[in-house]
């Protein structure tokens, strides 16, 4: 057990250390000049130059890069040259927003397909499987932007029972913070559950053909306790699996959600800092995307030798 | 047994039981599939004693593990059509529901599968595995359950039992597995015990371990059984009765030595004839029954075994023939039976015309044929004249 943590711990350090190269390079392949930026367009060649030597572009760019690395080693990300808020506290803000909209919308989505999938299982191509499969493709095809819009439309300007935009932080007010994000939340829950019911589906009506299911209705066991003690753990495995997936997507797909909901998550914070060529916090914030995005499959991973003991050994 | 709460069935123990324990009369399990209905088990009737065992063989496809799932009611859902009776201990436990059947299930009749390997759940400890049926359906506490567990795999040969209770299905060898199965149907002390092919995925010496297991079981806890194989060598020493089924259908029924001493369908001579013996020279082929076994959906008119068989006439293609009495306990289903003078004269009449089911039987029993009966135009079987 603790030789596999290690073992995936240093994995992590050496993807950790390709990502930050790639970032690096990537947003410093970007067209576009934060000069321009800051002085404006008009400014004269001479400040341009100066500006460049005072952030230290004007080196080359593996020095850029180490300088880069050093302070991130040092617990500094840098700070945004146009706001002059480090990147840390960027962090500090955006963070809160997306790990409660990904965590709750997740898990509303699992705790909604998880039954919706036992029923359709037992009896498949049934009246209830039948409208179950129906609606979650519906649900599939249904952008969680539009969710957003007409919810916001029936929620909070027709009866004004959640506010339209804006986040609390928890620390503040626990009930404001739960108004705030319940709309967004269930928006990014829809599609969810499309994918975690299909995949529970199908691999529960996969399950409950075996023998071992058989077996342990002949041990006159009921049906509930064969779906929920038999059938729905070796059925998870997919599921998890996509739940790591969808996820580790939902670390930058929540984006319009936050611009729509007017919260500034980590996504939307990065397309702000992109467009603005605010590279500092673009490099901070796409590094540690990158990184979550490692660690949720990682942490997938281990779960799912958790999940199958068949493959724990191996 | 201790009468039960209300809704409960009730059983009379077994001791006190007048009569078979098991009585099955013109049980047929038909399939609906995309071609059509798939006669799977056709009209099978046999009765069984408290504490006896009935073998029931056949080749793959012949219907036995349907026969046998159907005997407990296992098969369920709107693409299974069930007919006949099932009778336990009285009770027709063919007319329960899925609820009240689950009553019977484990308690009563009980089931070891074929493949430890597929039908023990692969994520789950085998302590659960043995003790949930003990918790749930005997009401046991979780000590009392993990007792009992202990004790049961003790009494079928598991080595330190305690430890092997908080193993995976996978960390346990084939042998071990099986074992494990059979301590779990023998769980909650069953007075039916069904095995479905018990020792098909195990070595050859693994095999000898388990049917001693299950007979030993059978004896301290006087169960019926009903053994379901493919091989006659597995059930020779092993059954009271045996009865050989073909294409859903039983074609022949007696007790063990009289089945083995009067052979009396072709079927049955062929099974016996592919088991190779000690005696036979090495390296001699394998004597197989040539063809398969018959589409299901469209069996043959008249003996579903005719196309295969050595010995077969028009008639047999034509009129399907009856179970017949042939002395006490020996029922068989054939026109032209074995060791009957019209069975020789089919067989010497089907090697002069060069039949090929019968030239692959070839050996000492066609050169007799050929001696002792000299050819006749198409013989008939049992007084009807064939065309």
């Amino acid at each position: 057990m603790w030789s596999y943590l290690g073992k995936r711990l240093a994995q992590l350090v050496v993807i950790a250390f390709v990502i930050s190269i790639l970032v690096f390079l990537l947003v410093h392949l970007l067209p576009g000049d934060p000069t321009v930026t800051i002085l404006g367009p008009s400014d004269t060649h001479q400040a341009r130059q100066e500006l460049l030597k005072q952030l230290g572009l004007d080196k080359p760019l593996y020095e850029q890069y180490f300088i880069w690395l050093w302070n991130i080693l040092q617990g500094n990300l840098g700070q945004s040259f146009l706001t002059h808020e480090t990147v840390a506290s960027a962090v500090g803000h955006a963070a809160p927003i997306d790990i409660e909209l990904i965590i709750g919308s997740q898990l509303v989505a699992v705790l909604v397909a998880v039954p919706l999938a036992l029923l359709a299982a037992l009896r498949p191509n049934r009246a209830f499987d039948r409208s179950a499969t129906t609606t979650t493709f519906g649900l599939l095809s249904f952008p969680s932007y539009v969710a957003g819009v007409l919810m916001v439309d029936a929620f909070a300007v027709g009866i004004h029972l959640f506010p339209a935009s804006g986040f609390t932080p928890i620390t503040q007010s626990l009930t404001q913070n739960l108004r705030g994000v319940t709309m967004p939340i269930i928006a990014l829950t829809l599609g969810s559950v499309a994918i975690y019911f299909r995949l529970l589906r199908a691999d529960l009506i996969a399950t409950l053909q075996e023998d071992f299911v058989t077996m342990a209705r002949a041990k006159g066991l009921s049906t509930r306790y064969i779906l929920t003690r038999h059938a729905l753990r070796p059925s998870s495995f997919a599921l998890l699996a996509g739940a790591g997936i969808s996820i580790g997507s939902l670390l930058t797909g929540t984006f319009v959600i936050e611009y729509y909901f007017n919260m500034a998550g980590m996504a939307a914070t990065l397309v702000d800092a992109i467009q603005q060529r605010d590279y500092l916090v673009v490099q901070g914030l796409a590094l540690i995307i990158s990184v979550a995005y490692v660690i949720i499959n990682m942490v997938v991973d281990f779960l799912l030798t958790l999940l199958d003991p068949r493959i724990r050994r191996a | 047994m201790s009468p039960k709460a209300d809704g409960q069935l009730r059983f009379p123990d077994v001791a006190d039981l007048n009569g078979p324990i098991l009585e099955v009369e013109n049980l047929t399990t038909h399939f609906q599939s995309d071609r059509g209905l798939v006669r799977a088990v056709d009209g099978v009737s046999f009765t069984l004693d408290r504490g006896r065992t009935l073998g029931v063989v056949g080749e793959s496809g012949s219907g036995k593990t349907v026969l046998s799932r159907s005997v407990m009611g296992l098969l369920q859902g709107n693409r299974v059509v069930k007919g006949g009776t099932v009778r336990y201990a009285g009770h027709e436990i063919s007319a329960l529901s899925p609820a009240e059947l689950r009553q019977v299930w484990a308690v009563q009749i009980a089931m070891v599968f074929q493949d430890p390997m597929t039908a023990l759940n692969p994520v789950v400890r085998i302590g659960r595995q043995v003790t949930e049926g003990l918790r749930i359906r005997l009401g046991l506490d979780r000590k009392a359950a993990t007792e009992t567990a202990v004790a049961l795999l003790e009494s079928v040969g598991i080595p330190s039992p305690a430890a092997r209770l908080r193993n995976y299905p996978h960390e346990l060898s084939g042998g071990m597995r099986q074992r494990v199965m059979i301590a779990i149907a023998l769980a909650c002390g069953p007075k039916l015990l069904l095995a479905d092919e018990p020792t098909t995925g195990l070595d050859v010496t693994v095999q000898a371990q388990i049917l001693d297991l299950l007979g030993e079981q059978q004896q301290e806890r006087s169960m019926a059984m009903i053994l379901v194989t493919h091989d006659l060598g597995v059930v020779a020493n092993r059954t009271d009765e045996i009865a050989v089924m073909y294409a859903g259908k039983i074609v022949e029924k007696a007790p063990t030595t009289e089945l083995f001493a009067h052979t009396r369908m072709p079927y049955t001579e062929a099974l016996l004839r592919s088991i190779p013996r000690l005696t036979d020279p090495s390296h001699m082929r394998l004597r197989a029954i040539p063809g398969r076994p018959p589409d299901l959906v469209n069996p043959p008119a008249g003996c579903r075994f005719a196309p295969r068989c050595p010995y077969v006439q028009e008639q047999c293609r034509q009129a399907e023939p009856p179970l017949r009495n042939a002395g006490p306990g020996h029922q068989f289903a054939c026109w032209f039976p074995v060791g009957s003078s019209e069975g020789e004269q089919a067989l010497a009449y089907n090697l002069h015309h060069k039949v090929p089911a019968a030239l692959a039987f070839t050996g000492t029993r066609a050169d007799n044929a050929l001696a002792a009966v000299p050819p006749e135009p198409t013989p008939t079987g049992d007084g009807e004249v064939a065309s």
